[in-house]
């Protein structure tokens, strides 16, 4: 697989996966291992200390040396993301930040104005920012030119699993952002899904639910890896244009002519 | 100057506290174990190194915050 890399950081695998929702902790990380994914997403509560399970989670993440993503879920303004993200950054010990800052939470759409007011704190204070943001042309090539070398534009609402609702969106996002690295994020349901997204030149796939909720979350991340794989080794050979019509792909030069006599 | 004890929140709980106390000296109170953690103050984030030299006021906010799973 083509290594690539974000924000200085090279990596082999396409598929960023979440660590939400999993039937168990070990199941998770059967999953990320099989997967092959090298960035995993998380995220902090407020929580007493001395509740337990927070302490054990992070023992775990820790001892499979993965690239965590934490992330700014259930932030509804700028300021809300920023405090959690620099709370992050101590917690997990990297300046990477998924940002999310929802505006709608009835389909968890983001806040395309808060997003970019706090993409520019963030990238002031000295974050590598990943936001989460719908497939806006305008507003992307906004946070494109606050700093940030990543977007991710959903394929579909958080956890839909609806594929991509708006493809054309997407492939006007890929065609005038060649120098961005563009991950969907959100609403993939298949590996099919994730194929597509390949396949139109995106440079990766994040997504959680359509792994952690299946009937068995480890052979759907294997799944995963194929489509995501299958997708880019599509997209680096080159796909075939569509054609209006017809075309043979046996030759007819040399073959009998049986029915001449008819 | 007034003598008598602060009123604060910590994680949701109002609990009182002697005038000058620091942070630091709240969350060895409170959380002495060995457990990962990182702290807000009224909604903004205190660096570890700062916990010995942040002095809590009256009605201030503590909460603390822990890795979880997220997607």
């Amino acid at each position: 697989m083509t290594t690539w890399n974000l924000y200085g950081t090279a990596l082999d695998s396409r598929l960023l996966i979440g660590s939400a929702r999993y039937p168990s902790p070990q199941n998770m990380i059967d999953a990320i291992r099989i997967s092959g994914s090298q960035v995993v997403t998380t995220s902090l509560k407020r929580q007493q200390p001395n509740e337990g399970g927070g302490d054990q989670y992070w023992q775990i993440l820790k001892q499979e040396n993965l690239h965590l993503l934490p992330n700014t879920a259930g932030c509804h303004s700028a300021r809300e993301a920023v405090s959690l993200a620099q709370l992050s950054r101590e917690l997990f010990e990297t300046d990477w930040i998924k940002l999310e800052v929802i505006g709608d939470d009835y389909n968890l759409q983001p806040d395309p104005i808060e997003t970019l007011k706090a993409a520019k704190e963030l990238i002031q204070d000295g974050f590598k920012v990943f936001p989460y943001i719908t497939d806006d042309l305008v507003i992307c090539q906004h946070l494109r030119d606050a700093g940030c070398e990543v977007i991710m534009p959903w394929g579909a609402p958080i956890g839909t699993g609806q594929g991509l609702v708006n493809p054309k969106a997407l492939e006007a996002l890929r065609a005038r952002l060649p120098d961005v690295t563009l991950i969907v994020d959100a609403g993939i349901g298949r590996p099919s899904d994730a194929a597509q997204v390949m396949e139109m030149g995106f440079d990766g796939v994040l997504l959680n639910t359509a792994i952690s909720c299946a009937d068995d979350p480890v052979r759907m991340a294997h799944g995963f890896k194929l489509g995501v794989e299958a997708g880019l080794a599509a997209y680096e050979a080159g796909i075939m244009p569509k054609n209006q019509m017809a075309q043979a792909s046996t030759a007819s030069v040399g073959i009998p002519f049986w029915h001449q006599d008819s | 100057m007034s003598t008598a004890p602060l009123s604060i929140q910590l994680n949701g709980q109002t609990i009182t506290l002697p005038i000058q106390t620091d942070l630091q000296a709240i969350l060895d109170e409170y959380f002495p174990i060995e457990e990962r953690y990182v702290v807000a103050l009224n909604g903004m984030h205190v660096a570890a190194d700062l916990y010995p030299t942040t002095f809590i006021k009256e009605g201030d906010v503590i909460d603390t915050f822990q890795a979880i799973v997220g997607g």
